[in-house]
């Protein structure tokens, strides 16, 4: 019987994917953000939103993750930006070896802002390093302003978390308050914006500072 | 379940490691896997026992550690346990506190012939 110390993170296949695709994403003057949510948040309007206002400042390409069909990366492609569809068949995540493969159907030289639209899910991407530059979580208020505390590993690993929806309020139970403090006290340094694609509130100040944080990790 | 897509990795460096110690039965593996991993113990014990099968660490006792999270407090100088994810300090009720443990989520050693 021999004993061996093994003392290797169980991720480390796709830590070492993830920095592969890191270091490519660095040579082409990528910013990547990783974008999560349950399903049914808004993450594709938000970003149907934040294109058609940004497209013409800022090259953007998006890799969109769904289960099945390419519903999504439509949507995304009728804004006139790159757009490649990653179909998980059942998979909960991204992870490294897919957006490898997805990367490799983007002209990243024709491209400053990458956006990954992760699987609707609030829990299992928030395990997997995609190379992200910034994260961001979209909450819709339909949902309920509990998730924050049921579900809050998503939104501790977030520099952004949106609340979307916020026109429905008045229809909903949503505690906008208790969602807010729920929110520093898990994850005290994100910068939280309250959005509602019907009404566009919010839409100008979340492309305000995705502006900044672009132009802050790729100085001219 | 994404513990699948965990498990799946871990046994693929584990089988990786015994070869590079030419064993050829593993009998025991141990791992810490820390509060705030996102990975539930139980969720990889099951995945652990069917996607072993047919390789050498099948039978194999898979001892999964967890690993208290635990934060400490810059002002009040105390190290306290993290309670689902609120690094809150129960002394001055501060935020901007260091996780210090919780975050693990890696093989630890293993045993075989």
């Amino acid at each position: 019987m021999s004993s061996v110390k093994v003392v290797t993170n169980i991720l480390k296949v796709n830590d070492e994917l993830t920095q592969e695709n890191k270091k490519l994403m660095n040579e082409k003057g990528l910013y990547v953000i990783n974008l999560m949510s349950s399903p049914g948040s808004g993450k594709t309007s938000i970003l149907e939103k934040v294109i058609a206002k940004l497209k013409d400042e800022v090259k953007i390409a998006v890799i969109e993750g769904d289960l099945y069909t390419t519903k999504d990366a439509e949507r995304i492609e009728a804004q006139g930006v790159q757009v490649v569809q990653i179909n998980t068949e059942g998979g909960c995540h991204l992870d490294g070896q897919m957006i490898r493969n997805a990367l490799s159907h983007l002209n990243l030289d024709e491209t400053n802002l990458l956006v990954i639209e992760n699987v609707g899910n609030l829990i299992c991407p928030a395990s997997f390093k995609l190379g992200e530059d910034l994260i961001i979580t979209v909450l819709s208020t339909t949902e309920g302003n509990d998730k924050p505390l049921k579900y809050p590993r998503m939104f501790e690993k977030s520099e952004f978390v949106i609340l979307n929806k916020v026109d429905l309020v008045p229809y909903t139970n949503f505690n906008k308050d208790e969602f807010h403090k729920d929110i520093r006290e898990i994850n005290p340094r994100a910068k939280v914006i309250e959005t509602s694609c019907v009404t566009g509130q919010g839409i100008d100040e979340l492309c305000s500072w995705l502006k900044e944080k672009i132009s802050i990790s790729n100085p001219v | 379940m994404h513990e699948a897509a965990i498990v799946e990795s871990a046994l693929e460096l584990i089988l990786a490691k015994a070869e590079e110690h030419q064993l050829t039965k593993i009998r025991r593996i141990t791992a810490k896997v820390g509060e705030l991993s996102g990975a539930l113990p139980d969720a990889m014990q099951f995945v652990f026992q069917n996607a072993s099968q047919g390789t050498i660490a099948e039978g194999s006792d898979f001892i999964i550690e967890q690993v208290e999270a635990t934060a400490s407090c810059g002002s009040c100088d105390i190290t306290f346990p993290i309670l689902y994810y609120h690094p809150v300090c129960p002394s001055c009720g501060g935020l901007d506190n260091q996780v210090l443990t919780g975050y693990e989520l890696y093989i630890d050693t293993m045993e075989g012939d």
